[in-house]
């Protein structure tokens, strides 16, 4: 008898939240008098009155500006509670941080609902890893990669730092999302502490829709903008759901609670380990439009003196249905590229793209053969060569 | 524009910087009745399984009461989840599974009889017979 009433208490509490969730949208009306469509949006406003804007403010008169009152208080969770939730507790264990590194922050860095059980969000400390990405990958593909060509150059701190790679790194690290609305989590008894461990990124509302079919799910108003403007410019590919934004976040999050708990050169080697030593294709990520023609501007501004010739190296089956010919390509006597090709002309163009690749993905090395140490290293030397010369125009 | 970009997605080496396990949840399933979670009770009224979730600090234990055959469910990181009976196991080839499953990366097993399995380059380059000075080349 107890236990039906608790049930009962709470359902009607759930449906009161309900409630709260279901904020009539301010409806757009087919341009009325002036007068008019003030008072409906004053009327608006009033219905907010009820503590449901996302600010939670409170007045006595809308026109009244002395009398606004905020009143969201976003606190930290206790450590105590943090610990009590497993899923917390792992990714803490997984990445092998320190108990410098407190829980309650790992929990914040995974919250991004901005006004959720008034717990604190990871705005701030994504902020804060984003920054500290983006220092240490910029400069260890300058470092490394002196004259790669500035299109390329962004494409491959996106391939490292991008949303798709956070995500994909955030799946590696084990975080799960926390699909489960309220409701779904009194009725299934769920414990509260594995929220904590999860990312939070829906809105209550959203989790009411729950996935009818997995895999097809509701576009939230951003992700439908975001896919228009995508349309419109490039392929849809480039489409970044909510998901993988949320993904991204977290992990920058991750990387920011990591600055504040252990300072940068913890932070520096966390990056190296987990972002820096993932696979770059930059071989892949060329797209010459006439390679030749650069390959000669090229050249011109590095003042070669002799002029660049392509001469035929070995051939074989030139009467034959699989012909193969070997092509340099010169300047003066220094071989700049060599490509192979089924016809002059594919061996040719195989030959000047080489070439300039090995232009392009030319890193430093020193006196010892090592690699080049970065200007944030302890005993950083000045060496030529780390400075590219800049991109060519055609 | 002299060259154009092409977006790639850099592409993960667990264990050449960080090395993260790629099985990161277990799912306990037992059932309080049945013959067949003999061995498993066995386990979780000893503590073993409490003792074994405090060493694999790293993984999520969970325990579900459910009737039927228990089972150990084994989450990984690329989304694979494998089901793995244990009906009649006794209590040591429990641990056994657990030991073996959560060391694995969740990808199908499979036969590899190549030398090398690598995405790099080869260091080496590949040889080619037209490399050889004129005199030795092979003709056809």
């Amino acid at each position: 008898m107890l236990r039906r009433s608790m049930i009962v208490k709470d359902l009607a509490r759930v449906s009161r939240l309900r409630g709260l969730m279901s904020i009539p949208q301010p409806r757009h009306y087919s341009q009325p008098s002036k007068a008019v469509n003030q008072q409906i949006n004053l009327q608006h406003y009033e219905n907010l009155n009820q503590s449901t804007s996302s600010f939670q403010a409170k007045y006595d008169n809308i026109q009244d500006y002395g009398s606004y009152k905020h009143n969201v208080f976003t606190h930290r969770l206790p450590e105590s509670t943090a610990s009590q939730s497993p899923p917390l507790v792992a990714l803490h264990s997984r990445l092998n941080l320190s108990s410098q590194y407190s829980l309650s922050t790992l929990s914040q860095a995974l919250n991004l609902n901005k006004f959720d059980d008034g717990l604190a969000n990871n705005y701030g400390l994504n902020i804060l890893g984003k920054n500290l990405l983006s220092y240490y990958v910029s400069e260890y593909l300058l470092v490394k990669y002196p004259r790669l060509p500035m299109p390329i150059h962004n494409v491959a701190v996106d391939s490292l730092m991008g949303s798709k790679a956070l995500y994909q790194i955030g799946k590696i690290w084990g975080i799960e999302v926390d699909k489960s609305s309220k409701l779904d989590k009194y009725l299934s008894q769920e414990s509260e502490f594995l929220k904590y461990g999860k990312l939070r990124y829906l809105t209550e509302e959203r989790l009411d829709n729950n996935e009818a079919e997995s895999g097809v799910y509701e576009l939230s108003s951003e992700e439908i903008t975001n896919l228009k403007s995508n349309n419109n410019t490039a392929s849809s590919s480039s489409f970044i759901s909510d998901e993988v934004e949320a993904y991204g976040s977290a992990v920058r999050a991750i990387i920011g609670g990591l600055y504040t708990h252990q300072g940068e050169e913890i932070t520096k080697q966390f990056i190296q380990d987990h972002i820096l030593s993932r696979k770059l294709l930059l071989e892949n990520m060329f797209e010459f439009s006439q390679p030749t023609r650069e390959l000669v501007r090229l050249c011109d501004k590095l003042n070669f003196q002799d002029p660049i010739d392509i001469r035929l190296i070995a051939e074989t089956g030139r009467l034959s249905s699989h012909a193969i010919y070997v092509v340099g390509v010169f300047c003066g006597v220094e071989k700049l590229g060599e490509g192979v090709g089924s016809s002059m002309n594919e061996a040719k163009t195989r030959a000047v793209v080489n070439a300039l690749m090995s232009y392009y993905l030319y890193s430093p090395i020193d006196n010892e053969g090592n690699e080049v140490k970065v200007p944030s290293d302890k005993d950083y030397k000045y060496l030529d060569g780390i400075v590219g010369l800049g991109d060519v125009a055609i | 524009m002299p060259v154009k970009a092409i977006a790639r997605t850099s592409i993960s080496r667990n264990g050449v910087g960080a090395f993260v396990s790629p099985c990161y949840k277990i799912s306990v399933n037992y059932c309080n009745w049945g013959g067949s979670s003999t061995g498993l009770r066995e386990l979780l009224n000893a503590g073993k399984i409490d003792k074994i979730a405090q060493e694999k600090s790293n993984i999520i234990f969970e325990v579900i009461k459910r009737t039927g055959h228990p089972s150990l469910k084994f989450h990984y990181n690329n989304d694979v989840v494998q089901d793995i009976n244990i009906a009649n196991l006794k209590a040591h080839e429990i641990v056994n599974k657990l030991d073996e499953y959560s060391q694995r990366s969740g990808n199908d097993l499979f036969k590899f009889n190549h030398r090398v399995l690598s995405i790099n380059d080869s260091v080496r380059g590949v040889w080619s017979p037209l490399h050889t000075p004129k005199t030795h080349r092979h003709k056809i």
